[in-house]
């Protein structure tokens, strides 16, 4: 029985230190000597780029909580208009990459777009500046609009589970609805919003493409300008570690503010929310507001990019569609396994262990997160390169005219780079799911003589099948979507949906691009609605 | 779980089984990204059975990549979209020269390296975009003119981050010294009509709009608004005029598109067949007309939209300079924190 937790221990200290890999070998560079335009960055812009970072991050964080949180709130517990769809719908913001809403707004709001054209039809000229998105509060919008549902699904689901009891009892203590809500959910759900909102900060600090587009000098604006403008690819690191040191600066003070309050639900059996029906005002208000985000998030670009798609109906010709949907999903597919399988391997470890293991854990895992996907992709670049250059006698074994870099230029480096990536998205809701189960059945099952192996197949996995299921669908969806990666370590002639659109957007031809954007959409909707039915059957 | 497991084993196994292809081929690692060039390539596969496998994305960052590959690249041809990261390839060691009859042939003198490292492929020019409405063209003559007190709050151009703008800098610091192309610079910045934002469409769109008067950017995505399939876009370019500065000292500034053969190129002759394959007639008037470059070659007419703005002076300066000066440039936007 000893042996199975050894077992269990090493497994996961070895995944952990392979994530670490890319990172630690990045790590390196910072004993590089400055450049002379590293010093330039230094002594000219840094601040100005670590300012810009900072507001767009904190405040795109600050109004995805808002809005995640209060459309979580008013679904969980209220009934109104539409509120047997909303539940669902909400959650399909998450489906249009960032960028892509970032072009799809400009596109509509700008002179030639539809809403403009629209009104100089009907002999109205409004000023420009009216309709510019591209500013900072434009970027806080785009971001917030797409990426809130990370804190709506991860709140939405914790509310459902956790608070059904504790309102109850409020309840029968003839408490008021406000009261409840300031004295009871909101500091109980504060976990799941710091988390929700941490994700959704640090999406928004490894952007590339909104801030280019949107003219928002930023810290990853300033990685790029290095290597894509200097060639300076060490610099680039060491600003990325820069970067990496500010995003782990914030995680601690998160930490911090989250605190050491863990709660246990009281009770296992989770008690079932009664829906409170609005009435009146109170409903339309609910109804607006869910409706208006729906809108915003999801709705109106879709629109506007199924009209383009409408227009350029001759790229149907030239993209070979079938092709493009296979390798996308079955490379988002391979990943996300691998991905909850790690993270269940690791937080199954981890339950067991002192709290400091947990964080180092976390951190660790969460450091992939926190960087420019363009710098992961370097550093897997050059462990990959170098692990094939070590192992080419082995494949030679197998085929003696084998190519030296048999695994570089093969779609395992992509695979293993959306999981350093992406690992942390996953193994978070793992990890909290882990934590708020407990040990206890755990325990139980121990005494019953079953070892961790044991239980881990007949108890946990089984118990933490719905935790799966969701961590799941963020992590799939997070890899279809993906592009710098898979720009920067496809082998040849590897396109997916999400390099087809960039490629488009790229060369300024956003209408082109709705199409392929339209079957990811379509794709993540699909996995959404497959996660649910999933759902309701366990 | 064990199924899981055993399906990952099977890839790998296709995966190492997969690689062992005898067939003839060429690699190319690539920054153009444009339909009409997988289009020549698949011709080129056509009439030779030479398979043709890319690799597509920013050219600075293939560049890292085959740093970091080294000997063991399979990269045998490197193509980008802009003279500065040929250079920086060719002084990276990256490239190796050939003296070729057909490329020498295809190609003028100035659109190629002098040693051999790279070959011109297409021609973009960075011109003036002016308001018909509000600006005659009377009013413009070089880029130097710029700096003028009339154009303050006129100028429209885009982010620090683009190497057509970082071109255009380099080539500054080239004839006129780093002093000069920064005092440039910054008095630019004050001329902007807003922060720079957007690609080079949104700059034309900016002009029709009434945002700026005058925009600089690539005659290319002129085309490409001209011919767009959005009605209120073709309008809006309808509004502008292209305008070519520096025709009576210098010239226009241009960029070209490039080719080179790696250095640990691994199919060298098929490299060559298709280098002197996308020089050659054929390949070149499908740059030209699909997509809104000058070609290179000289037997070879633009497009018919091309030839109606006239013939006009490209810069005069050794396109290698691009390349070198580039960190300049990059320096110099920085220096006058151009973007912010």
């Amino acid at each position: 029985m000893k042996k199975d937790i050894l077992i269990w221990k090493s497994l996961a200290l070895i995944l952990l230190i392979i994530v670490a890999l890319p990172i630690l070998v990045l790590l390196t560079y910072i004993f590089t000597p400055n450049s002379e335009f590293f010093k330039t960055i230094l002594e000219n812009t840094l601040f100005s780029y670590i300012k810009n970072t900072l507001v767009l991050g904190l405040f795109a964080a600050l109004v995805s909580a808002i809005l995640g949180y209060s459309l979580a709130y008013i679904t969980t517990y209220y009934k109104f208009i539409f509120s047997r769809y909303m539940g669902f719908l909400l959650i399909l913001p998450l489906s249009i990459p960032t960028y892509i809403a970032g072009y799809t707004y400009e596109g509509m709001l700008n002179y030639t777009g539809v809403i403009q054209s629209t009104l100089r039809s009907i002999g109205l000229n409004l000023n420009q500046e009216f309709f510019n998105i591209l500013s900072m509060p434009g970027a806080i919008f785009i971001f917030s609009i797409t990426l809130y549902p990370y804190v709506y699904l991860i709140t939405k689901s914790y509310l459902a589970k956790q608070t059904g009891s504790y309102i109850e009892t409020a309840r029968t203590l003839g408490k008021s609805s406000f009261s409840i809500f300031r004295r009871v959910i909101l500091p109980l759900s504060r976990p799941a919003i710091i988390a929700g909102s941490t994700l959704v900060l640090l999406e928004t600090l490894a952007d590339y493409a909104v801030v280019t587009f949107f003219g928002i000098p930023t810290f990853t604006s300033a990685i790029f300008k290095t290597w894509y403008g200097l060639g300076e690819h060490e610099s680039a690191i060491k600003l990325a570690l820069i970067a990496m040191l500010i995003v782990i600066i914030i995680l601690i003070f998160e930490k911090l503010l989250r605190g050491r309050k863990v709660y246990f639900s009281s009770s296992n059996t989770v008690k079932v929310i009664k829906k409170v029906e609005l009435k009146g005002i109170h409903n339309i208000l609910a109804t607006v507001f869910t409706l208006s985000v729906f809108s915003f998030g999801f709705l109106f670009p879709i629109l506007q990019q199924i009209y383009w798609a409408i227009r350029e109906v001759d790229m149907f010709k030239r993209v070979n569609l079938l092709e493009l949907i296979l390798r996308t999903v079955s490379i988002g597919l391979i990943a996300s396994v691998l991905i909850i399988m790690i993270s269940l391997i690791i937080a199954n470890v981890l339950r067991l262990s002192k709290p400091i293991y947990k964080r180092l854990a976390s951190s660790v895992v969460l450091l992939g997160y926190s960087m420019s996907g363009a710098i992961i992709a370097l550093g897997t670049l050059i462990i990959f390169i170098f692990v094939d250059r070590n192992m080419v006698w082995l494949y030679k074994l197998f085929n003696p005219n084998t190519r030296t870099l048999l695994f570089t230029m093969s779609p395992l480096i992509l695979v293993f780079a959306y999981i350093i990536r992406f690992l942390s998205v996953g193994f978070n809701g793992v990890l909290s799911s882990y934590e708020k189960m407990g040990n206890k059945y755990y325990e139980a099952s121990k005494t019953m003589g079953k070892n961790t192996t044991k239980t881990f197949f007949k108890i946990d996995l089984p118990l933490l099948k719905i935790v799966t299921i969701n961590a799941f669908i963020l992590v799939f969806i997070d890899i279809i979507k993906e592009v710098t990666i898979t720009l920067k370590l496809r082998p040849f002639n590897y396109d997916t949906l999400g390099t087809k659109v960039y490629q488009y957007a790229t060369d300024e031809m956003i209408p082109v691009a709705s199409y392929p954007s339209l079957v990811i959409v379509l794709l993540c909707i699909i996995a959404i609605v497959v996660t649910n039915r999933l759902r309701r059957q366990s | 779980m064990k199924k899981i497991i055993l399906s990952m084993l099977l890839l790998v196994t296709i995966l190492l089984t997969g690689c062992a292809e005898k067939e003839q081929v060429v690699n190319l690692y690539t920054s153009r990204h444009y339909d009409a060039d997988q289009e020549l390539l698949d011709q080129f596969t056509e009439e030779t059975g030479i398979t043709v496998n890319v690799v597509k994305d920013e050219g600075s960052t293939l560049i890292t990549r085959m740093e970091a590959e080294g000997e063991d690249t399979l990269a045998d041809l490197f193509i980008t979209s802009d003279a500065a990261n040929l250079e920086v390839a060719k002084s990276s060691g990256l490239l190796q020269s050939i003296e070729n009859e057909v490329l020498n042939e295809n190609i003028p003198n100035n659109l190629r390296d002098d040693e051999g490292y790279w070959f011109g492929l297409t021609m973009r020019a960075r011109v003036i975009v002016y308001s018909l409405d509000r600006v005659s063209p009377d009013e413009l003559s070089t880029y130097e003119d710029l700096v003028n007190d009339k154009w303050v709050g006129k100028i429209l151009i885009r982010s620090a981050s683009n190497i057509y703008n970082q071109s255009l800098l380099s080539s500054f610091v080239a004839t006129k010294g780093y002093e000069e192309a920064k005092e440039w610079a910054s008095v630019i910045k004050n001329n902007m009509a807003r922060t720079p934002e957007g690609n080079d469409r949104a700059q034309a769109i900016a002009v029709a709009a009434g945002i700026g008067d005058i925009a600089i950017m690539n005659t290319y995505y002129i085309g490409k608004m001209i011919y767009s399939d959005d009605a209120e876009q073709t309008s809006a370019v309808e509004k502008v005029g292209v305008f070519f500065p520096n025709q009576d000292n210098g010239g226009t500034h241009v960029n070209i598109s490039g080719i080179g053969l790696t250095k640990h190129a691994k199919n060298k002759d098929n490299a060559i067949k298709l280098m002197e394959y996308l020089t050659e007639e054929d390949a070149q008037s499908i740059y030209a007309s699909a997509n809104y470059e000058y070609p290179v070659n000289p037997n070879v007419e633009p497009s018919e939209l091309l030839k109606s703005w006239g013939e006009f002076e490209t810069q005069d300066i050794n396109l290698s300079l691009l390349g070198e000066f580039n960190k300049d440039a990059v320096a110099i936007f920085e220096e006058v924190n151009w973007d912010n």
